[in-house]
């Protein structure tokens, strides 16, 4: 078999306790994933104790138009924008509707792609024929575009974009699992454990989802990825998420227009899109380094 | 191989359909009046009632959705309804300037990504491998609209040697190209380097370096061939991503292509245009997969075998000459 | 071995090729730009693209720029907003002013060839009667008395009758054409004015041609290019690099950037547009009143509490001046000395009290995802909560905020424009302030006021000047006392161009007389 590497694993906990230790071990050996895992705790920091040390009304909201477009300094580290707003704290409240907007993306990607995918998988026949029609529908219309129908008709706003943005990401993940389970579903220990009685959900939980653990997760970073960026394009063209809400697609978008005269406007909520993606990508390789039992030596 | 590829093609046209149903209940069901959209906000009742009489807006929706549907299935794919033209001809002339774009930044990617993963890999852990990592990593994180108006900054007011609007000549296609394929490369990159680095690791390669053949014989009939394979898959699934990052350069650069009429149409909900236009995208999308998949079974002969034969079972396929293939 | 390299190739040949069989055909099917450096063409940005160039259904602003160009009206105006004849080269008014009677310019021509009559003036006015009803309704009955007199009779008197003919939406078309065939006119408009339709490449370009046989004589500039340009940071580009000539509605914060080139010229002047912060004053469509609704104090409180000289810095930057009456100020009568309400946080709070909101309150307001909406519904909202009032904004695609807000009044407070395109207060007070005109679409803020709507009737048919002059200053006491809304400012209206170009003028309404300019 070529393509995706596949941990057979069998009841054992003992044993998966190691390989997950195994895993971690080759995860922190690799230097660039721990960089990424260390902006993303820092973002993840960001985003929970931003209450804590701003107050989001009055710096992230709150207009002063004696202070606008100041540059660099230690007042305001990334300077004013064109209501005098202090553009760190605005990115500080940004990373939490970025995270926001990525984990639920992926998280119902990853919820709903597992269940559709599973069922597929395991039923097979009808069920998996039509399921996956299904999501050929969704894979086939590019996420931009489809993102672009779903915003301009429902509206932006937090949850339109979300839903916008998960749906073409469901396909992926159900796909994943789906070639999991075709792979182990005719193996011995499959046919071991309905011999002694298991039910299919049990079956399905225990066995197949943590086989595909791997692959999901590495997904599911891509797919964080890919939503920030999706966010600020839509934000681009006016569909996204609309101002005053400190979102950092969006205050690239009304940005652009001071991009002469004022370049730090757009170049700070730039720098920290690129961040955010940058330490995705790079949590992702590393996963997917790490779970590769070829690299065991 | 013929019959196989009939097959897919009729297997389209189910998702077709699916697509244009979906696309058309999301701005069909959804409030806002294309008649007022169209006309403006003030205008006159009567003239609105008028125009929504026109464009049969007060048929229920499913009625519509078949009218519109039966037209697509002989080839009418309706009036915009915003111009009362023909949607076809409108979509004729701007369908090849985003399909430049896409294909030509899906070509400058691979040239670009492709010999520069390989590179990255034969020479693991040189300066190449980490330029070329870095390079990588740093072009996915960059949003390509703000790549795209640093480059129409740079190249069109301070150098001025390229034009900012228009489609008529190549000079104009440069820029987006160059932007869509950024990212792109950047993802064959890494695609092609693990992609390559699974192949050297593997005991054959091994065995050859082992048995004296000569490293540039190895690179070009093994490691290339073998590990080719993921990365036209890549190639594949991305051409839907780059079709849909056309939207926002289009949008940047003025270029009259399919993303910037679909994000007008949607915003003045002119359904016919919309429907019709991502029904184009998603054939075309589904041609350049079946392509990428007969050039799949032309690079690996296991999968060419899988073509030409009888499809008994899900999952397994019995061969011409009568064993089983997984 | 060589099977992968030839499906490489293979692949990366046949893009190129189709690139540049592609780019080769552009070259046929797409138009050829006039790169004007001393030619006599203009190329014109375009923000957005209009829906069709028939002078009768063009609402959309942006229209009005090829209209104009393509269409002559009944009336011309000069740049001081005086009345000058136009295709008709005078006119009678008799005494109780309900009977107008214009004499129509002999040897005008079509585009197509035809002679401008009678008819044609007649056709274009029945058309407006039942297209533009809400402005051209007062007429009651249009007669063509010969070849070269048309007369109209209003059903009541109505002072700015000859100003509603000066607008391009009431350019004058050709009647045998348009009742041939109603539905293209649009796409293959016909007038009389300096420059005819050539071209409209969808997405592209709009061309048009001089008229060599203009009645007034060819026009300077032997063709327009109107170039859809999307986004405004790519049109400012193409204007520095000279791809176009000139564009309109320029953001404010490119003025340095335009001012600071030599080589390009700034121009700006009112555009009658009063942005407007609106109260829902009436029920929602379901029949429930809005908070605004009979509470005055309420709507009062928010009026004292808006910074109107900060506004105007947060939202356009300071290029326009606080607007303290419902219509700008180049309306005929303006009331100098107007005071209207101003920024008073004390007293804001007080009547949030007496309104029965002592400990503040949560307000909605909807708008519209366009900037010069949105921005100083930010800024209004930083304003509100210095006195206890959290407001949360909504911003909606624009399909949604005019069949909710707009069509069924579903609001509370909302940010939209009231026009005003002549010279006289009736335009936006009779549209939006008047009862009689509560529907959708106009009257959208619900106002019923008899003692208003007298005032609103008597500016609109007094013969009187003094009488109008009073009333005019009437709707503005009135509106600020009863704080049906509240005006902000008026948008400034901004054009960018070669500073070669000559002849250039702007005024509002998207006034721009193409036939004036020339290099």
């Amino acid at each position: 078999m070529s393509g995706t590497a596949v941990i057979i694993n069998s009841d054992s906990s003992v044993k998966k306790r190691s390989q997950l230790a195994s895993i971690w071990r080759r995860f922190c050996k690799n230097r660039l994933a721990m960089v990424g895992l260390v902006i993303f705790i820092f973002l993840v920091f960001m985003a929970l104790t931003a209450d804590i040390f701003f107050d989001y009304d009055r710096q992230a909201l709150g207009q002063n138009m004696k202070e606008r477009f100041l540059g660099f300094s230690l007042e305001h580290p990334f300077g004013t924008d064109q209501y005098g707003r202090d553009i760190f704290v605005r990115i500080v409240f940004g990373a939490r509707i970025s995270l926001m907007v990525s984990l639920s993306t992926a998280g119902i990607g990853l919820v709903f792609g597992t269940v559709i995918g599973a069922a597929a998988g395991y039923y097979g026949g009808k069920i998996d024929n039509t399921l996956m029609r299904f999501m050929d529908v969704f894979l086939a219309i590019p996420s931009m575009l489809l993102a672009i129908c779903i915003v301009a008709a429902l509206g932006g706003g937090l949850l339109n974009l979300i839903f916008a943005n998960s749906i073409s990401q469901i396909p992926r993940y159900s796909r994943i699992i789906r070639s999991n389970i075709l792979t182990i579903k005719n193996s011995e220990f499959v046919e071991a454990a309905k011999a002694c009685g298991a039910g299919d959900m049990k079956i399905i939980l225990r066995h197949i989802v943590p086989n595909a653990m791997g692959p999901l997760i590495v997904q599911a970073t891509l797919t964080m990825a890919l939503s920030i960026l999706s966010v600020a394009s839509l934000s681009f063209v006016g569909l996204g998420i609309a101002p005053p809400t400190p979102e950092w697609g969006s205050m690239l978008s009304t940005g652009k227009e001071f991009i002469r005269q004022y370049p730090h406007l757009i170049v700070m909520p730039g720098l920290a899109i690129m961040c955010a993606v940058l330490s995705f990508n790079l949590i992702g390789d590393g996963l997917r380094d790490a779970l590769d039992p070829r690299l065991k030596n | 191989m013929f019959r196989y590829i009939i097959k897919r093609l009729i297997y389209m046209i189910p998702v077709v359909l699916g697509i244009s149903f979906v696309v058309y209940a999301i701005i069909s069901l959804t409030p806002g009046d294309p008649a007022q959209l169209i006309l403006g906000a003030d205008t006159d009742p009567v003239v609105l009632a008028a125009k929504r009489a026109e464009l049969g807006l007060n048929d229920p929706f499913l009625i519509r959705y078949l009218k519109y549907i039966s037209g697509v299935l002989v080839g009418n794919l309706g009036n915009s309804y915003r111009t009362g033209l023909p949607v076809l001809s409108e979509l004729i002339i701007r369908l090849p300037n985003t399909i430049i774009i896409a294909l030509g930044g899906i070509g400058l990617s691979v040239a670009i990504g492709v010999p520069l993963g390989l590179a990255s890999a034969v020479k693991q852990y040189t300066f190449v491998d980490y330029f070329a990592r870095t390079l990588a990593l740093l072009l996915t994180a960059i949003p390509a609209f703000w790549l795209g108006l640093m480059l129409l900054l740079f190249f069109v007011l301070n150098l001025k040697i390229l034009p900012a609007t228009g489609a008529n000549s190549w000079k104009n296609f440069v820029l987006p190209i160059v932007t869509l394929a950024a990212s792109a490369a950047a993802t064959q990159t890494r695609t092609t380097r693990s992609s390559m680095l699974e192949v050297i690791r593997q005991d054959y390669i091994r065995t050859a370096l082992a048995k004296g053949v000569p490293e540039s014989r190895i690179i070009w009939k093994h490691v290339i061939r073998n590990g080719i394979l993921p990365v036209v898959t890549i190639i594949g699934m991305n051409i839907g991503v780059q079709l849909g990052g056309t939207v926002v350069i289009e949008n940047i650069f003025a270029i009259p292509g399919m993303g910037s009429i679909l994000v007008n149409s949607v915003r003045i909900k002119d359904t016919p245009m919309i429907v019709s236009s991502i029904i184009l995208v998603a054939v075309f999308i589904g041609i350049c997969n079946l392509l990428v998949d007969i050039v799949y079974a032309y690079i690996d002969p296991r999968i060419k075998a899988q073509y030409f034969s009888v499809t008994s079972k899900r999952g397994k396929t019995k061969t011409k000459t009568g064993g089983t293939v997984a | 071995m060589k099977n992968y390299l030839k499906c490489l190739l293979l692949l990366s040949l046949s893009m190129l090729a189709s690139f540049m069989l592609s780019a080769c055909s552009g070259e046929k099917t797409t138009s050829t730009p006039q790169e004007s450096k001393g030619e006599d063409s203009l190329i014109f940005g375009l923000i957005q693209e209009p829906t069709t160039l028939d002078s009768l259904t063009s609402a959309e602003r942006i229209t009005w720029l090829p209209v104009s160009a393509i269409y002559d009206t009944i009336v011309f105006k000069d740049d001081d907003q005086k009345l000058l004849p136009g295709l008709a080269e005078e006119w009678d008014i008799s005494d109780d002013g309900l009977t107008y009677t214009f004499k129509i310019r002999e040897g005008v021509k079509f585009h197509n060839g035809e002679t401008l009559t009678a008819d044609d003036v007649a056709f274009t006015i029945e058309k407006l009667r039942v297209l533009q009803k809400s402005e051209f309704g007062v007429i009651s009955s249009v007669d063509i008395i010969d070849d070269t007199h048309v007369k109209i009779t209003l059903e009541s008197a109505f002072s700015p009758m000859l100003y509603l003919f000066t607008l391009p939406q009431t350019g004058v078309v050709n009647k045998a054409a348009y009742e041939a065939d109603p539905e293209s006119y649009g796409r293959k408009p016909n007038g009389t004015g300096p420059f005819k339709f050539s071209s409209w490449l969808s997405g592209e370009d709009i061309v048009l041609d001089h008229f060599e046989d203009y009645w007034r004589g060819a026009a300077p500039m032997t063709s327009i290019t109107f170039r859809i340009i999307a986004d405004e940071s790519t049109e400012i580009i193409a204007l520095e690099a000279n791809e176009i000539n000139a564009y309109i509605q320029v953001s404010q914060s490119y003025r340095q950037v335009v001012e600071g080139n030599e080589q390009l010229a700034w121009y700006d002047t009112p555009s009658g547009q009063v942005n407007t912060l609106a109260f829902n004053n009436g029920n929602y469509s379901n029949g429930e009143p809005s908070i605004f609704a009979d509470n005055k104090a309420l709507r009062q409180a928010i009026c004292y509490a808006i910074n109107k000289d900060d506004l105007v810095i947060g939202a356009v930057d300071g290029t326009s001046d606080p607007l303290y009456t419902p219509y700008p100020e180049f309306v005929i009568n303006y009331p100098e000395e107007f005071d209207g309400n101003v920024y008073n946080p004390e007293l804001a709070k007080e009547k949030l009290a007496e309104a029965g909101y002592p400990d503040g309150l949560t307000i909605k307001m909807r708008t519209t995802t366009q900037a010069n909406y949105s921005k100083p519904a930010e800024v209004i909202m930083g304003q509100l909560s210095e006195i206890g009032i959290t407001m949360e904004l909504e911003t909606m695609e624009r399909g949604t905020y005019l069949e909710e807000v707009y069509n069924n009044f579903d609001y509370d407070m909302t940010i939209w424009a009231v026009s005003c395109d002549y010279p006289d207060v009736n335009h936006g007070a009779y549209r939006r302030f008047y009862s009689g005109m509560i529907a959708p679409a106009n009257n959208y803020m619900q106002i019923n006021d008899p003692a208003l709507d007298e005032a609103i009737l008597t500016n609109r048919t007094s013969i009187d000047p003094a009488e109008k002059a009073a009333a005019v200053l009437r709707i503005a006491e009135i509106i600020r006392d009863e704080s049906y809304c509240l005006p902000l400012y008026c948008s400034q209206q901004t054009l960018a161009t070669n500073a070669n170009l000559k002849g250039v003028n702007l005024n509002s309404g998207m006034g721009i007389d193409f036939y004036r300019w020339s290099w």
